[in-house]
């Protein structure tokens, strides 16, 4: 039984005929085998009949069984080679080979094997960065998190007046300071999101909710960062207000959070925000569309991109993350829905997403 | 559930005047911000600094509701939530995580292990934490 597993698994494409290496071996030197029978014939100069019976019967026969043979010691070490080079591919790191060969195939193995086992090395060594890594972001972010909170809670302490009266320019100051502080956790919350999503452990937690009171809540949490940029905001409900979908709350409010950031980010003062959203075949539709600077066409490509920033918006503004739509558009995806987006430079950009309205999206995870 | 009913009128707890609060939070800054907040909503506050002393301070005088970080010198919050749901006496109280935690797994088991909710402390203000501990307690209590 054993053997013939370790076979099958081993087994490799076939090759088409006109194609193998296995074959234009044995031609060449069952050809090569059949003229030097001529040659023979002719030197010793047989009659036709002695020869087709030499020739034909015993010769051939022969040439034939030797041409096997050829093509087998000839072929068997670089078929070996390209089964080792497969389960290498495959990631199976630990491939041992037969190492008798004192001949060039011989060291050729050696150079392959050595090459196998610093790549399995490398990766052994990625997955242990990787794990590092995402410890670091664990650690980091629950260590920064602590001092911004205590600072977001004494900030809404002073701005609640829970700390006494506070006059309109200590308010101001302190609302300034509330919103930075917030940036920072939001960018946190972030990195913690992009190293999640990385590690296949970006967890959701679905159950109903009131998806037009989701939004509503980030439009509200977004107002003060308009007023600030001087921009517009409102939303337009096309959608039952009662509508209620399978969702998870709180990634569906960091992806409208993440879409309305650019969307104010790069706007112009006097610019303007519009959310929408409206039931359209069973879907749930919300765009969000802003009158900023708009992404140049040559890179629309890369906007759902880690990292992504348009060369016109690091012009504008040094601050942004790049992060922001390449965790909506996982969020969204995991609810089954759609991103998408349209954009002229100068005139402004209209991101969307169309999410199931019905329950029987959830992908199963 | 009776016992605490009866042990709470209705009035006190729509208000909140007098009623009692534990809270079990390790950094000292955090805990004197939310004490401050809570203390003018009228709550009746304990403070531990550890699961362990949490526990002591729960034993001596049952709250109406506690007030859980997670990660803590010497016994978790999920330990502390573990013992709070084994003991007769202090298994009917409701308690609200507080915490900087609230990855999914997170917080699948500290609901598992009973806890009303679980409040992310750079996510959510003072103030709607009182809102949401006023919910809860009128939830139960009323």
């Amino acid at each position: 039984m054993e053997p013939i597993s370790e076979k099958k698994q081993d087994a490799l494409p076939v090759v088409p005929f006109g194609y193998s290496f296995a074959v234009r071996v044995f031609l060449l030197v069952f050809t090569g085998m059949l003229l030097l029978l001529f040659i023979f014939g002719f030197l010793l100069q047989m009659t036709a009949r002695e020869f087709f019976l030499f020739g034909g019967l015993g010769g051939a026969g022969a040439a034939l069984a030797l041409s096997f043979f050829l093509t087998y010691i000839i072929t068997r070490p670089i078929l070996t080679l390209a089964k080792v080079a497969r389960r290498i591919m495959e990631g199976d790191s630990s491939v041992s080979v037969d190492l008798k060969r004192r001949d060039e195939i011989g060291e050729l193995l050696r150079f392959f094997t050595g090459t196998a086992k610093n790549v399995s090395e490398n990766r052994e060594r990625e997955t242990a960065l990787s794990q590092i890594k995402s410890q670091f972001v664990m650690v980091a972010a629950h260590q920064l998190r602590t001092p911004l909170s205590a600072l977001k809670w004494s900030l809404r302490l002073m701005l609640d007046g829970d700390m006494g009266e506070i006059n309109e320019k200590q308010r101001e100051f302190l609302q300034q300071s509330y919103q930075t502080n917030e940036h920072i956790i939001h960018l946190i919350n972030d990195f913690l999101d992009i190293s999640r999503i990385e590690e296949g452990r970006f967890g959701f937690q679905f159950q109903k909710v009131n998806i037009l009171d989701i939004i509503q809540k980030a439009v509200d949490a977004s107002q003060a960062q308009a007023t600030m940029r001087e921009v517009r905001l409102s939303f337009i409900k096309e959608a039952p207000s009662e509508l209620t979908i399978i969702a998870d709350e709180s990634r569906i409010y960091t992806a409208v959070i993440n879409m309305l950031d650019n969307a104010i980010r790069y706007s112009n003062a006097d610019g303007e925000v519009v959310v929408r959203a409206l039931l359209v075949e069973g879907k749930l539709k919300v765009s969000i569309a802003d009158t900023g600077i708009g992404i140049p066409i040559k890179e629309q490509a890369k906007i759902f991109s880690r990292f992504y920033r348009a060369s016109n918006a690091i012009r504008q503004q040094t601050e942004g993350s790049g992060l922001g739509l390449f965790i909506a558009k996982n969020i969204i995806e995991r609810h089954g829905g759609i991103i998408e987006f349209a954009s002229e430079e100068q005139k402004g950009t209209t991101v969307s997403f169309t999410i199931p309205a019905t329950e029987d999206f959830i992908k199963k995870q | 559930m009776n016992q605490q009913q009866s042990s709470l009128p209705v009035a006190r707890a729509v208000e909140s005047h007098g009623v009692k609060l534990v809270i079990v939070e390790d950094d000292k800054f955090l805990r004197d911000l939310i004490v401050r907040k809570l203390s003018k909503e009228g709550f009746l506050l304990r403070e531990a600094e550890t699961g362990e002393e949490g526990l002591r301070v729960l034993q001596e005088d049952p709250p109406q509701l506690l007030l859980l970080d997670i990660l803590l010198p010497g016994m978790s919050g999920y330990e502390v939530l573990e013992a709070v749901r084994k003991n007769e006496k202090l298994k009917s109280i409701p308690v609200i995580i507080l915490s900087n935690l609230g990855q999914k797994e997170e917080v699948e088991r500290a609901k598992s292990l009973g806890a009303k909710d679980f409040l992310i402390k750079a996510k959510h203000t003072p103030g709607e934490i009182v809102t949401r501990i006023k919910e809860i307690l009128n939830e139960i209590y009323m």
